[in-house]
């Protein structure tokens, strides 16, 4: 299979303000499968917001080449969305207008975005709470409104930024479960970034483990288990002792 | 799945049905029923400071005096007139400034350069008394319309470019980012992020600039003018007619106060996402 999105030897620096300069990622290779489910994990500041950014199109790498489709990105592309670490609502949009962001900017027609937005508030579970303010939404609520907004698009290419970072343990396997299901019905490749060992490996089809600053990938971790996968898999001896490998990879 | 409507959608709305109630006593604005009262009291205290005969009529005139020169104004028309003629300097005033306001402020927002070079002499502008040369404003524009226009304009251009300065520049970062994410064009980003992201210190800017920009045109009618409600103050002091005066006065309040109501309900429809996820 080739691949949707594909990173080659990219490499980027930062110049801090004081001049210093700070290697974030160091010679990153990546290509991903139309369809499939990666996690990428990795201690904290060693450039996993850095490489979802140069994926999406939104920052340009130092040296090093990012296609998408087979050809070179230059900038971000409604077929690849972003949802972010924080929800990044506007708080002068209500649920549904925050949803149908991503259609009206694609010039999609009102009523093909009516049925669209429908369709997402009925499955991330927010119907009833279309015409709610983000300041009225709990902190779950909101994530998944902009997980609605990162999906409405029918993206073919979903990156995330530890969209649960903000939640609690509980919610964040409802929601991880939750994301799941509402993957099964749609055919984008995922790249999610977690800090959770469990949940990347619950979720995921392949692990990738980066190292400390300057990030680099230094393990790559299959995941066998087939899909629907249920809560019970959390205490299975295989999830464990993959956990154990990430863990053990990443110290 | 896919046919679920909003409209159906909306009924499922969680909302309790006492908290309705509530909502609506909320949305009653009480203080409206002190008014009377307020307007009573006030009115009292200047009949009897006016009736303690401490001060001639000419210095504090009575009530019933003032309100027989507004009914007299009335009858003819000429207060209409007065009052049509500064509101429309006024509001032309502020509407070019406006204009070319918020226009200056979003590139010294945007554009490093601009700011870089082109603060500095606005803000030099904006030193110049803008009541100290409105005499020369009236030799270079005449006495006519045109003059109030430009002095109501250049009293009201600097809090709204301050406040478009200040509303563009407080647009968050993320949520530039996330519209970039979603390929947004410039225009779409202006759009769709920045002018509602701006509109709360756009609005304040405004409650500012529609005061002032009366001021504006009564003190361009101050210095020469046939009509309008600051002709009316000096008018009626040419004559010794205080009476006149106080009306003159009164009026430009109300006109102040009506704008200023205005603009505070425009608000209030406009941002009403503002009261969300507040008590
Ligand atoms: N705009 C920037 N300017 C300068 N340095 C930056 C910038 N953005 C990131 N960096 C640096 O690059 C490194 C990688 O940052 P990045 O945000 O990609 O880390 P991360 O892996 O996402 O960390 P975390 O898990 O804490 O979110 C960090 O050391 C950070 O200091
Ligand atoms: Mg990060």
């Amino acid at each position: 299979m080739t691949a949707i999105l594909q990173a080659d030897h990219v490499h980027h620096t930062f110049t801090a303000a004081n001049g210093q300069t700070i290697i974030a990622l160091e010679d990153v290779s990546l290509a991903l499968s139309p369809g499939t489910f990666t996690a990428l994990i990795g201690p904290s500041g060693c450039g996993k917001s850095t490489l979802l950014r140069i994926l999406a199109g939104l920052v340009k790498p130092t040296s090093g080449q990012v296609q998408f489709g087979g050809l070179p990105l230059h900038r971000p592309q409604r077929q690849i969305s972003m949802i972010f670490q924080k929800d990044n609502l506007m708080p002068w949009r209500t649920v549904y207008e925050n949803i149908e962001l991503p259609l009206q900017l694609a010039g999609v027609s009102k009523n093909e975005r009516e049925q669209r937005v429908a369709r997402l508030l009925y499955v991330t579970g927010l119907l009833g709470f279309e015409n709610q303010f983000p300041a009225e939404l709990s902190g779950g609520m909101a994530q998944r409104v902009a997980i609605a907004r990162g999906l409405v698009n029918e993206p073919d290419v979903l990156l995330m930024d530890e969209p649960f970072g903000a939640l609690d343990a509980l919610t964040r396997e409802q929601m991880g479960q939750e994301l799941l299901r509402i993957w099964s019905t749609t055919q984008a490749t995922v790249v999610m970034v977690t800090h959770s060992i469990s949940e990347a490996v619950f979720l995921a089809d392949r692990v990738l483990v980066m190292s400390p600053r300057p990030g680099h990938f230094i393990r790559e971790v299959t995941v066998p288990f087939t899909r629907p996968r249920s809560i019970e898999l959390l205490t299975d001896s295989t999830f464990t002792l993959l956990e154990a490998q990430i863990r053990a990879a990443i110290h | 799945m896919s046919s679920v409507t909003t409209t159906q959608a909306a009924s499922l709305s969680p909302q309790a049905p006492q908290s309705v109630w509530r909502h609506w006593l909320r949305k009653i604005e009480w203080r409206i029923f002190l008014l009377p009262l307020i307007g009573l009291l006030l009115w009292q205290g200047w009949k009897l400071l006016a009736e303690s005969g401490y001060y001639a009529d000419f210095i504090v005139p009575h009530p019933s005096t003032v309100w027989a020169r507004l009914t007299e104004r009335w009858a003819d028309g000429s207060i209409v007139t007065h009052v049509a003629t500064t509101l429309r300097e006024a509001l032309s005033g502020l509407f070019i400034a406006s204009l070319i306001a918020t226009a200056l402020g979003y590139i010294i927002a945007r554009v490093k350069i601009f700011d870089y070079l082109l603060t500095p002499y606005l803000i030099f502008l904006q030193a110049i008394p803008v009541i100290a040369v409105s005499p020369l404003i009236i030799i270079w524009f005449g006495s006519g319309l045109a003059s109030k226009v430009v002095i109501a304009a250049m009293i009201t251009w600097f809090p709204m470019m301050i406040a478009t300065i200040v509303g563009i520049r407080n647009v968050s970062p993320n949520l530039r980012e996330m519209m970039r994410a979603n390929a947004a064009t410039r225009w779409q980003i202006f759009r769709h992020l920045e002018i509602p992201s701006a509109m709360p210190e756009l609005f304040g800017g405004l409650k500012i600039a529609v005061t002032l920009s009366v001021v504006g045109a009564a003190v361009g009618e101050f210095v020469s003018a046939r009509q309008g409600l600051g002709y009316l103050v000096m008018y009626g002091r040419g004559i010794s007619d205080t009476p006149t005066v106080v009306l003159a006065v009164l009026m430009l309040t109300f006109v102040s106060l009506v704008l200023y109501s205005l603009v505070s309900v425009l608000e209030a429809s406009l941002l009403n996402w503002r009261k969300a996820g507040k008590p």
